[in-house]
């Protein structure tokens, strides 16, 4: 059990000293974090069932619904819920040992965890990309229907 | 559209404080899309029929023809972003706000004010704030307790880094390269004193600090919205501040472990 939640609660920490860095403040200190610690869970669930870019992707479907929960909730812009949740997926280890196999003349496993490093920031954006661009058309088409309707515009 | 008073619209008034709140908005780290989308609205709150605005990570143009047709443009010019999510927040509303009552312009722009004089933490709470981060993504990516206080310390020292330089408004890509340098030398240098095992931990840990998750974020974004150009400019930019990362890293790794080679 707390090999599931103790990464929570660390990716909870650093990302609520992340807020500090871009200047959130008042209650989305504490609904910012919170969101990390909600992706990095699914992460860690998704693991033995899926391939880690699936993994990845996942937890960003999460963050991103999570994100757009909130915002509508706070009725607060979703992105600093998106940018502290998605911080811990960040692909930070790969650019890391990318680097390393680079310096150390391995072109093989430098080229390998270059494209890796490449996939997760691609499972990241097609995550973000699919919440959001579902949300777009569902306003869209809400303010289509109300016009339709002849009800004033929400 | 009749506007609230008896007096006619300043078209030269609603033009420039429209660009101060898109200036506001795009600095603060604001979407290409929600700058846009701010400022058509308030064009159509003050019964403005023709009104244009483009804006990319760089570049304001906003233009309104007044009610004899005659057409005003103006054009700003932008340094650099950051990302300031309580302001972003604040010019939200103050938007929304004012698409509502349509309040005088000498308003807006005290309000303008109000929200750029607000609070901001501290050089101290800040340097706090990256040894935080620091500390609890070395725990979340395995590493010890020793490891986690090693980058505490690494994590303040590139807060103080991106300080120094960030004041004599050294370019971004210079800045991350000297930052993760910093980061990499203390961590090699803590390991070699042992006060750290695993080295790969704790300069991960330090570098989630530096990493481009909000340009990637606001690449994705752009983009949806169909911004395209604004998105293959910040998607430069967060290959950049990536390389600068790796090379920064890579440079100091390299020299610690030829001294080393050279003393033992």
């Amino acid at each position: 059990m707390s090999e599931l939640f103790l990464p929570c609660v660390y990716a909870f920490v650093a990302c609520f000293a992340f807020c500090f860095v871009v200047n959130i403040r008042g209650r989305m200190l504490l609904f910012a974090p919170l969101g990390a610690s909600l992706g990095w869970l699914v992460y860690i669930a998704a693991a033995p069932a899926a391939s880690e870019l699936l993994c990845y992707f996942f937890a960003t479907l999460a963050v991103s619904i999570y994100a757009e929960i909130m915002a509508r909730l706070h009725r607060a812009p979703a992105t600093g819920f998106l940018l502290v949740g998605l911080l811990p997926l960040v692909p930070g280890g790969g650019i890391y040992y990318t680097m390393e196999y680079c310096i150390s003349g391995d072109t093989a496993m430098f080229l390998e965890t270059g494209l890796h490093t490449f996939g997760i920031a691609g499972s990241l954006a097609l995550g973000v990309l699919v919440v959001s661009s579902i949300v777009r058309f569902y306003s869209v088409v809400r303010r289509h229907l109300r016009q339709k309707a002849g009800l004033p515009p929400a | 559209m009749e506007r609230k008073g008896a007096l006619p619209l300043n078209y030269d008034e609603l033009l420039n404080t429209s660009t101060d709140i898109a200036f506001a908005l795009l600095e603060s780290g604001a979407e290409i899309y929600r700058v846009e989308e701010a400022i058509q609205r308030i064009f159509r709150a003050y019964g403005v029929e023709h009104g244009a605005v483009f804006a990319i990570p760089t570049l304001l143009i906003l233009s309104v023809q007044d009610d004899k047709g005659h057409p005003l443009t103006e054009i700003r010019r932008l340094g650099g972003h950051g990302s300031d999510l309580a302001r972003v927040d604040a010019y939200n509303n103050l938007c929304r706000q004012i698409c509502q009552e349509r309040p005088s312009f000498e308003k807006i722009r005290r309000e303008l004010a109000r929200i750029a004089r607000g609070p901001r933490y501290s050089v101290l709470q800040q340097t706090a704030a990256f040894a935080m981060v620091a500390f609890g993504f070395t725990l979340l990516f395995g590493g010890g307790l020793a490891d986690a206080v090693c980058s505490l310390l690494c994590g303040a020292a590139v807060r103080v880094v991106l300080y120094q330089f960030q004041r004599f408004e050294a370019n971004s890509f210079f800045t991350t390269i000297m930052a993760s340098f910093t980061a990499a030398a203390l961590a090699f240098m803590g390991v070699q004193l042992g006060l750290g095992q695993n080295l790969d931990k704790i300069i991960i840990g330090v570098l989630m600090n530096l990493v481009p998750g909000v340009a990637l974020t606001n690449v994705m974004r752009d983009v949806i919205a169909g911004d395209l150009i604004a998105g293959l400019t910040k998607l430069v930019e967060a290959l950049l501040v990536a390389t600068g990362i790796a090379l920064g890293t890579g440079v100091a790794l390299s020299l610690g472990r030829a001294l080393m080679g050279v003393i033992a």
